[in-house]
């Protein structure tokens, strides 16, 4: 009698636990309709609270990109070789994937180059490069926020005496509140891991 | 009885009386002495050049990356480090950075780990010791409340290069340091002799951060792809060009194993300012 009462209190409690899961993830779904009212969650890197310009000129906070996953890199358009092969191999990652799934991803790139790259120069490499306006925004701000920037997402770079920069190569991918989900470093010409990441995030309900 | 009482009651009324002027006299000359907000809590240092450390190749001149030189404009540079007492008050001003508040992007779960609470530093702890435990996120925050900044590893190793001066000295108190188990307490800021620009305990007291940890330069272009992290961090003395120098070593290599978030006990922070 003993050993039974062992072996079906347990089994009660997965039951219980069972049901809370059910109804924890069944409230998420319904909050994430309201994803921008929640406050960020505190590993978000919309947390920061520089302000960017896009290539249009828009004076914006990071978390004008919430509510998509965002794949993210930073570049500088002096760069000679390895920024536009982090550009190709961003753009690859998007033409890979699913009509369905790329129409609910955001692409940014920011600049290292605080001084030279202005909106204007932005835009121009944007459409020399055929980036889609709709899902891809060039970002630029002062040396501080760049700094900060590349502080959350782990890259590393230094400013040469010519004015150009050695940096890491990462590509990020946020999901829709700004939290790193996956981090590539360096270059892939193989993007199906990191579709595989993007559907990780469940875009059913996203926009 | 009760006039005994009450004359008791006088006294230790005057007690705490005195007690508070002493304590009043005692902040008021101490201002100029301890590290602070007031105009000469930093001093300038005037700018010049110096070869990092990691460029250093003795004995074989023109053999491999030629010596790198790096020119440094003069910077006002706090004397001290910033203490537990200057935090506070910082953190009075902006309860966002307090242990409690601190968003996890900008802070790990260390974040003035010692810290009793929100707004008072730890039993083991004084106003005077150097604040640890202090993201580098924290640390900007700070510095930039006050008009400064941190300041680049360029600075920071060119105002411990002290224009060439003691540097056996300071290559052997960074060793002695070494061998300091990080279980001691921090010493007091103030505890540090300074070097001939006048700043104090660069080495000895705690490691600091800098605006550009990050950043290990090589000399050489890091343009195919991998991060420079493992070049220093773990340990690997590829990159550094002058293997005497053990302590700068691992000053390139500590800070090239930092994130932003990271806080440690013996990790704390100054500012520097630009001269008007």
């Amino acid at each position: 009698m003993r050993d039974a009462d062992a072996m079906t209190r347990p089994n009660a409690s997965v039951v219980v636990l069972a049901v809370l899961v059910f109804l924890v993830s069944f409230s998420q779904d319904a909050m994430s309709s309201t994803a921008t009212e929640r406050p960020l969650p505190g590993l978000s890197v919309y947390n920061i609270s520089s302000r960017w310009t896009t290539q249009d000129g828009d004076f914006v906070r990071l978390e004008t990109l919430r509510g998509r996953p965002t794949v993210v890199a930073m570049i500088y358009l002096n760069c000679p070789d390895v920024c536009p092969l982090i550009a190709e191999n961003m753009e690859q990652i998007q033409a890979n994937l699913p009509q369905a799934l790329s129409s609910k991803v955001n692409f940014a790139l920011f600049t290292f180059d605080s001084a030279r790259d202005t909106p204007d120069k932005l835009k121009a490499y944007a459409k020399a490069r055929g980036l889609d306006a709709k899902h891809w925004t060039l970002f630029q701000s002062d040396d501080r926020a760049t700094r900060e920037l590349a502080a959350v997402l782990d890259v590393t770079y230094h400013k040469k005496d010519d004015g150009n920069f050695d940096h890491s190569v990462v590509i990020t991918l946020l999901d829709g509140d700004g939290v790193v989900a996956y981090q590539q470093i360096g270059l892939r010409t193989d993007t199906r891991e990191f579709e595989a990441k993007i559907r990780a995030l469940n875009l059913n309900n996203t926009k | 009885m009760p006039r005994q009482n009450k004359n008791q009651w006088w006294s230790g009324r005057f007690q705490v009386v005195a007690c508070c002027l002493l304590y009043a006299i005692t902040l008021a000359t101490a201002a100029d002495a301890q590290p602070g907000e007031t105009s000469d809590s930093a001093v300038l240092v005037p700018g010049g050049s110096y070869v990092p450390a990691f460029a250093r190749q003795p004995g074989k001149p023109g053999t491999r990356t030629p010596i790198r030189t790096v020119k440094v404009d003069a910077f006002r540079m706090d004397r001290f480090p910033v203490t537990n007492e200057q935090f506070l008050r910082f953190l009075i001003a902006h309860p966002e950075w307090r242990k409690s508040k601190v968003k996890t992007l900008f802070a790990d779960e260390h974040y003035l780990a010692g810290w009793r609470a929100d707004l008072s530093w730890g039993d083991q702890q004084t106003a005077g010791q150097p604040v640890t435990n202090i993201s580098w996120f924290a640390a900007k925050a700070y510095c930039e409340d006050r008009g400064a900044e941190l300041p680049t590893t360029d600075q920071w190793e060119y105002a411990l290069w002290d224009q060439g001066r003691h540097q056996t000295e300071v290559k052997a108190k960074q060793l002695a340091w070494f061998a300091v188990p990080n279980t001691q307490n921090v010493p007091a800021a103030t505890s540090a002799p300074a070097n001939d620009f006048g700043v104090h305990g660069l080495v000895g007291l705690v490691w600091e951060w800098t605006l550009d940890f990050e950043s290990t330069p090589t000399g050489s272009d890091a343009r195919n792809g991998t991060s420079e992290k493992g070049l220093y961090c773990g340990g690997a003395s590829v990159g550094a060009k002058d293997a005497s120098d053990y302590g700068a070593f691992m000053r390139y290599s500590f800070r090239s194993c930092l994130k932003a978030s990271f806080t440690t006990k013996d990790l704390g922070f100054r500012c520097v300012m630009r001269t008007p």
